[in-house]
């Protein structure tokens, strides 16, 4: 435990965000997506289980993603969700929102970066 | 809504979601236990790892569950639970549920029935376009007493002057029904159908399948005789032939040319049976005619308010006076009103205070309910303090217990609904009563979204009613009391009896003011039948011949015809007399003005008006109307002879106060119309008993009878083709049974289709019809009442004695006679009853006034009504209190300390 690096408590609705940004590479089960998103992050993220399938089972009941039971590389069935057209567009959308957001905060903390 | 959908789809497949969760959930773990494996674990250390890494399996399939749910937080599942849970409790206790959905299907059934009518009626728009711009043109006058009444009877005078007012109506229509003897097939029948202007089919938006509508040429006077056909007759008579246009019909002996057809419209349902017909009235414009035999409608010009036409129509008349002398009573105006309020307006008020006694029904039978689920409410403390000691708040068991509430409601509601429906339109098949726009025989009561919503309504709005009472009240249990009891017998305190015994006795009071409504219409209706009609009803056989043709276009000749059929008719063995007339007591009539010959003329035109019959000698023997002076028609007063006339008492009373009517000779409605111009002065011969020949619970107004053959031709002209002649006979034993003898001699000498064949009793229940069926409702409506009330004493009382089995044991064994006891739960009871009585005495004693315009006979405050009802209930009460009260007496004071 101790050789991990310190994980970031993630923001509210950010999980989200990082869902369909992890499937728009590609369909791919909950175990992959968590561990996308932690590589992707060098460990500095960690999507609890506790919360992805929520997420997911949310994101998939707003229709911006869909799920088909596939056979995984492994040779098990596995859960796999793509994003839908209507999940491109929000991910768009959340994607520029928070493009803004972290502006914004970077703003705010290095005001001689200002331009 | 696609969303809904597909949630609506996980919902109902909600286990083998649940399965499939937990499937990824496994693979979820499995991956990662084969990732640490890889990571260098052992298999067994990689499993626990990954478990570990996972946390609370079942919170984190709980939580994923909540986001597939319709509000997100599980709600719809906790419903889903609460149904469940309530349909268990239902079939735990069957009586209870049978009972309950019973009580409130009774009150939802009586108050959905009572809405059919009101939709069809009120609610429903009329099926024509724009029905806020149709209106009837009407005129209003004031009668003897000073009473005010608008009619829609109109004369070629108005119509055509009404036709001028062209800056705020549109489409001027004249129409009227119209009955014509169809002769040119082999059996005698006859159509009904409309007499209308051009403008009608616009006006009205009657669809024509084919052809087309009548050309104003055609509805000018002496135009052509053409006839549109229904849709109806064109696929029965004419088997849908393509080329039916231009073919001939003969009607009234003439060959009338088709020239389109109506086409169907269920919606037209509501006005009756369709009319078979529709010929043109070809009235001519420049008439001055002021004769009222038809009805005037007309559309609002686009932009034009009814106040505006109103405004146009109460513009000065003095130029129509001026010009027609008689077209106009001197008080009389011109008003405008809805066509849909024409038809409802005299409705309305009836339609009130039926909703308002079926309201009264529902609100006993949510009273009897909210009773029952109070007692279950007691038994059920245990498992709802239970249900609160591990969590529940007490929303949440309100929710619970509302839920249960509203399933009953909505089980009851469909019942009831179903049942209301079914009712009232198997009353209306026996008796319409004159309900407008209900159709024949009640078929245009039709299940349409209003009466859907208002059933979905009424239910949900109940079951709040009588549910949320007992919820609110039990699901403030306390806790650790109920708990402690040992059997949750005990657990009814005096406050909750409070309730209850309030609950009855509001229920034993609206009984009270239903039956006080319903005794004073019974009343009413035995007043009818008692009223003296000043004729003999019974063994009197009616029949009708509409006398069509060459030989009736004069007075001669139809007076032969009669002549000869009532020779025939009377030498048939049983007839003991045979008369005719234009029109029987209580089947319409005419009305003139007249003039008394040598009167100083006053500032006014005539002496006064008075009802108009036409009858042929026999009249006052068939019908019994005594001749109290002077002399009855004869075979001798023939169109030779001297005219003469026949007044009642009524007509003398009022026009000779002084003086002998019978040296005075009467001119009748000279002037008036084409029909009277040739009107002779009659002597009058002789004063007739009074007759209620409008309605039983009309006084009889004035009356002129005159011998049918002495009409001038030109009257005889006018009205035979539009008013069906009567024939009566009296006759020895059932008059049904020479109904067929008497049809064939008409038929045999007037080759004429005989219709409406009905015996003088059957014609006063038709007139009473109405009456009948207020009687019957609200007889219907109190009974329900009744027996709801009485199952409240009954259950109240009965409960109570249970609950007291203890106490009564004790008192019992303590020395307390038997009879003491029962007392003792008789005055309870009755104490209870009696001031329930007392207080829907007071009620129904406010109330009565609302239904006086319905009563005969009988006062709103009659004595008796209001000494019987309470008396009655009294009885049912005390029947109500004395079975749970004698079973008390009974009670054995050793098993009674033991019963648990």
């Amino acid at each position: 435990m101790n050789s991990k690096p310190p994980r970031l408590e993630m923001l509210q609705g950010t999980l989200d965000l990082l869902i369909l940004q992890t499937l728009r590479i590609g369909q791919a089960h909950g175990h992959a997506i968590a561990k996308y998103i932690q590589r992707t992050s060098e460990d500095l993220l960690q999507v609890e289980t506790g919360s992805l399938y929520p997420a997911l089972h949310r994101l998939e009941t707003k229709g911006w993603i869909t799920a088909s039971w596939e056979t995984s590389d492994k040779g098990k069935r596995a859960k796999y969700y793509k994003l839908t057209a209507a999940g491109r567009k929000q991910l768009a959308e959340e994607h520029s929102k928070w493009a803004a957001f972290a502006r914004a905060v970077a703003l705010i903390l290095n005001p001689a970066n200002e331009q | 809504m696609t969303c809904l959908l597909f949630k609506l789809k996980w919902f109902w497949g909600r286990r083998a979601k649940e399965e499939e969760l937990h499937r990824e959930i496994q693979f979820h773990l499995e991956e990662e236990a084969d990732q640490r494996q890889s990571e260098g674990l052992t298999a067994e250390e990689a499993k626990w790892a990954a478990r570990r890494e996972l946390g609370n399996l079942l919170l984190i399939e709980e939580r994923t569950r909540e986001t597939w749910s319709i509000l997100g937080g599980g709600e719809m599942r906790d419903i889903w639970v609460d149904i469940k849970h309530a349909i268990r409790m239902f079939r735990r206790s069957p009586g209870f549920t049978a009972t309950a959905v019973a009580a409130l299907a009774l009150g939802i059934a009586a108050t959905s029935a009572i809405f059919s009518v009101v939709n069809a009626a009120v609610l429903r728009p009329l099926p024509v376009q724009d029905p806020d711009r149709f209106v009837v043109l009407m005129t209003q006058s004031v009668d003897q007493k000073g009473e005010t009444s608008a009619s829609s009877a109109a004369s070629p005078v108005k119509y055509a002057y009404w036709r001028t007012l062209s800056n705020v109506f549109e489409d001027v229509s004249a129409y009227s029904g119209v009955l014509m003897n169809y002769t040119g097939g082999d059996a005698k029948e006859q159509f009904s159908g409309l007499r209308v202007s051009a403008d009608a089919f616009r006006a009205f938006g009657i669809p024509i399948l084919r052809g087309r509508t009548f050309t104003p040429e055609e509805d000018s006077p002496h135009g052509p005789h053409v006839v549109l056909i229904s849709q109806e007759m064109w696929t029965n008579r004419f088997l849908s032939e393509p080329h039916v246009l231009g073919k001939s019909l003969r009607l009234n002996g003439d060959p009338y040319t088709i020239i389109g057809v109506v086409a169907y419209d269920r919606a037209w349902e509501e006005w009756g049976p369709a009319p078979a017909i529709f010929v043109p009235f070809q009235l001519d414009p420049n008439s001055n005619d002021a004769g009222n035999y038809f009805s005037v409608l007309a559309r609002l010009k686009p932009g034009v308010t009814l106040q505006q036409a109103q405004a146009a129509l109460s513009a000065s008349t003095a130029q129509l006076r001026a010009k027609f002398p008689a077209a106009l009573g001197s008080k009389d105006v011109f008003t405008v009103e809805t066509f849909k309020e024409s038809l409802i307006g005299n409705t309305r008020p009836l339609l009130w205070v039926l909703l308002g006694a079926v309201s009264l029904v529902l609100l006993i039978a949510c009273a009897n309910v909210a009773n029952l689920l109070l007692v279950r409410a007691t038994g059920r403390k245990r498992e709802i303090a239970i249900r609160a000691a591990i969590g529940a708040g007490r929303g949440r068991v309100i929710r619970q217990l509302l839920t249960e509430s509203l399933l009953l409601s909505f089980v009851g509601g469909a019942v009831g609904l179903a049942l209301g429906h079914a009712g009232i339109r198997a009353l209306l098949a026996v008796n319409t009563a004159g309900m407008p726009r209900v159709g024949t025989n009640g078929i245009a009561l039709w299940i349409d979204w209003r009466l859907g919503a208002f059933g979905l309504a009424i239910s949900f709005a109940t079951g709040i009613i009588f549910g949320l009472f007992p919820a609110l009240q039990s699901s403030r249990a306390d806790l650790s009391g109920a708990l402690k009891e040992s059997t949750g017998r005990s657990g009814t305190g005096l406050g909750q009896n409070k309730t209850r015994s309030a609950l009855v006795l509001s229920e034993v009071a609206l009984a009270v003011v239903l039956l006080v409504g319903a005794a004073l219409l019974v009343k009413t209706f035995v007043a009818l039948y008692a009223v003296d009609p000043g004729f003999d009803t019974s063994h009197v056989l009616t029949m009708r011949t509409l006398m069509t043709g060459e030989n009736y276009q004069e007075t001669a000749g139809v007076a032969q015809a009669v002549k000869d059929s009532l020779e025939r008719i009377r030498a048939l063995p049983g007839v003991l007399k045979a008369t005719s007339a234009y029109w029987v007591p209580l089947q319409g009539g005419a009305g003139f003005p007249f003039s008394i010959v040598g009167r100083a003329p006053a500032q006014v035109l005539f002496t006064g008006s008075a009802g108009w019959s036409p009858v042929a000698p026999g009249f006052f023997d068939v019908f019994r109307i005594p001749v109290k002076r002077g002399r009855a028609f004869t075979e001798l007063d023939d169109e030779k002879a001297t005219p003469v006339a026949i007044i009642n008492e009524a007509m003398a009373k009022q026009f000779w106060k002084d003086g002998d009517p019978l040296q005075d000779r009467i001119l009748i409605g000279r002037g008036i119309n084409r029909a009277m111009k040739d009107e002779p002065a009659r002597q009058i011969i002789g004063i007739a008993g009074d007759v209620r020949g409008a309605a039983l619970n009309v006084d009889p107004r004035p009356t002129i009878y005159v011998p049918q053959s002495q009409l001038p031709d030109a009257a005889t002209a006018f009205f035979v083709p539009i008013v069906s002649i009567s024939w009566a006979a009296r006759t020895q034993g059932d008059p049904h049974r020479l109904a067929g003898a008497v049809e064939e001699q008409l038929r045999q000498v007037t080759g004429l289709p005989v219709t409406q064949v009905r015996t003088m009793d059957e014609i006063v229940a038709l007139s009473t019809a109405r009456q009948r069926f207020n009687m019957l409702l609200m007889t219907v409506f109190g009974a329900m009442a009744l027996l709801l009330a009485a199952i409240g004493i009954y259950g109240l009382m009965a409960y109570s004695v249970a609950q007291r089995t203890q106490e009564i044991g004790i008192r019992l064994a303590l020395g307390a006679q038997g009879s003491q006891v029962r007392n003792m739960v008789v005055r309870q009871g009755m104490e209870m009853a009696l001031a329930g009585i007392a207080i829907g005495l007071a009620a129904a004693w406010a109330l009565a006034q609302v239904i006086q315009a319905f009563l005969f006979g009988v006062k709103p405050h009659d004595s008796l009504v209001f000494v019987a009802i309470p008396v009655m209930l009294t009885l049912i009460a005390f029947l109500a209190v004395w079975l749970p009260a004698s079973r008390a007496a009974k009670i054995s004071p050793v098993q009674s300390l033991r019963y648990e």
